[in-house]
């Protein structure tokens, strides 16, 4: 695959097989990765630490590409490393370690766009993924695929469905599942919003 | 109802022109039910964005464990015979840098996650809702939490009618970890299942465990192997094609 940032926006963009290669691509730069670690290293972080936060960057540049908020004012590899470096940064206040040393790693463009991040506390996920599991494995797959974009042409074809109208149905069905299990969590609206 | 899911859909991804906005806005402001329906869209998006999330997770794990060095324990052998190894080293530098490239291409370990595709990892057939521990552990499982997924999967009973399930996902479990004499265990019993969609998964997934375990040359890979890419009707018969093409290119490269 080609490997230029408009061929890996294009491909995460795609869904399916080409997401997945694109993502396998950025995974695989390794200079980059070695400059995320090597920054959490001088940060108070061991490597395991610096390679969670390269992980996580990858989850979070993936997601920003699919909802149109990466402009491209800068590189690919750049903002994938400023998302690193506010994740670790994150982590840090968490933690309470704030004093950030220098970044020596000549990324530190002054151009850099600065990524857009959701966080989303552990408590959260936790229940976000006891809701997941509640919703049943085929549903899951049917609306994680609409959310990835696929046609309802292809969630008819992976799903084994008979055609297009049963794919739009059972993702409706399967979203509305979902929105009655999100409504039905005590105070969702203060706890989950 | 389904057009409004369609027209929230628009408006929180931002992509309702703006005359229309306002419009629903409006609406909104004026029906606190809608704006329910809003928020509770909002936040199950971030839901199935934790499983995408998830998903990934796993996939790291799997191309991690895969460009992983060699084991603990062959390192120190190295060591050991650290000099022995600086003559076969020189000696391997005849066979050039181009035969070195080929090997670590069409390693097993690489060609095995390659081939490894977790996004389709599913329960065998669909469950109803209700089997908690399954999805639990599925969940566990694409989070990378292998030893949680490992006891969601061994909690089920033999007289659970989801327990071959369980088992599947469990040498999926074992296999993503790194265990493959436990995964090999379960999947050659899977093999004989009389349900032939668990009995073919079976075989794909033994034969990625072969691979990764560097068993890439061995009969029972090539016996495993033949069989699939030998059996149009077996759902694997494509990846097995297309695995003996991507093998067969690493022994031609050789043979040039």
């Amino acid at each position: 695959m080609e490997t230029t940032d408009q061929a890996l926006i294009e491909g995460i963009l795609k869904g399916g097989a080409a997401r997945q290669q694109a993502i396998k691509v950025i995974y695989h730069l390794e200079n980059l990765r070695d400059k995320v670690v090597w920054y959490v290293q001088q940060n108070n972080g061991n490597r395991d630490d610096g390679l969670d936060m390269f992980h996580e960057g990858i989850i979070v540049l993936d997601r920003n590409i699919r909802e149109q908020k990466f402009r491209g004012d800068s590189s690919l590899s750049l903002y994938l490393y400023a998302i690193c470096r506010f994740l670790w940064m994150n982590q840090l206040r968490k933690n309470q370690k704030v004093e950030l040393k220098e970044d020596h790693s000549g990324m530190d463009e002054p151009n850099e766009e600065t990524p857009e991040i959701a966080l989303i506390s552990e408590e959260r996920q936790h229940l976000f993924r006891k809701l997941l599991g509640t919703l049943g494995e085929k549903c899951r797959k049917v609306l994680e695929m609409w959310q990835l974009s696929y046609s309802m042409e292809e969630i008819a074809e992976k799903m084994g469905l008979s055609s297009e109208k049963m794919a739009r149905k059972s993702k409706y069905r399967c979203m509305q599942s979902l929105i009655e299990m999100v409504k039905q969590q005590p105070d969702w609206r203060e706890q989950l919003i | 109802m389904e057009d409004l899911y369609d027209t929230i859909e628009q408006y929180v991804l931002g992509k309702m022109p703006e005359g229309e906005k306002a419009e629903f806005e409006a609406r909104m402001n004026a029906d606190p039910a809608l704006q329910d329906e809003v928020a509770a869209f909002r936040v199950a998006r971030e839901i199935l964005e934790t499983g995408i999330a998830d998903s990934l997770r796993a996939d790291f794990a799997g191309w991690q464990s895969a460009k992983a060095g060699p084991k603990p324990a062959r390192r120190a052998f190295l060591r050991v015979h650290s000099r022995v190894w600086a003559v076969a080293a020189s000696l391997l530098l005849l066979l050039g840098i181009f035969g070195y490239w080929r090997v670590s291409q069409y390693s097993g370990d690489t060609l095995a996650a390659n081939f490894y595709d977790s996004s389709e990892l599913t329960t065998v057939r669909s469950a109803p809702a209700g089997q908690g521990e399954l999805d639990a552990g599925l969940s566990a499982l694409r989070a990378g939490n292998f030893e949680a997924a490992a006891t969601a999967f061994q909690a089920f009973e033999p007289s659970n009618p989801y327990y071959i399930d369980a088992q599947y996902l469990l040498a999926n479990t074992w296999y993503q970890s790194g265990k493959l004499n436990d995964a090999e265990t379960i999947l050659q019993q899977l093999q004989t299942n009389s349900d032939p969609e668990i009995s073919e998964k079976a075989d794909w997934l033994l034969l990625l465990a072969y691979l990764k375990d560097g068993r890439k040359g061995n009969p029972e890979t090539i016996q495993l192997l033949d069989k699939i890419s030998a059996d149009p009707g077996h759902s694997f018969y494509p990846k097995a094609a297309e695995l003996k093409r991507e093998l067969g290119r690493f022994w031609s490269g050789w043979s040039r």
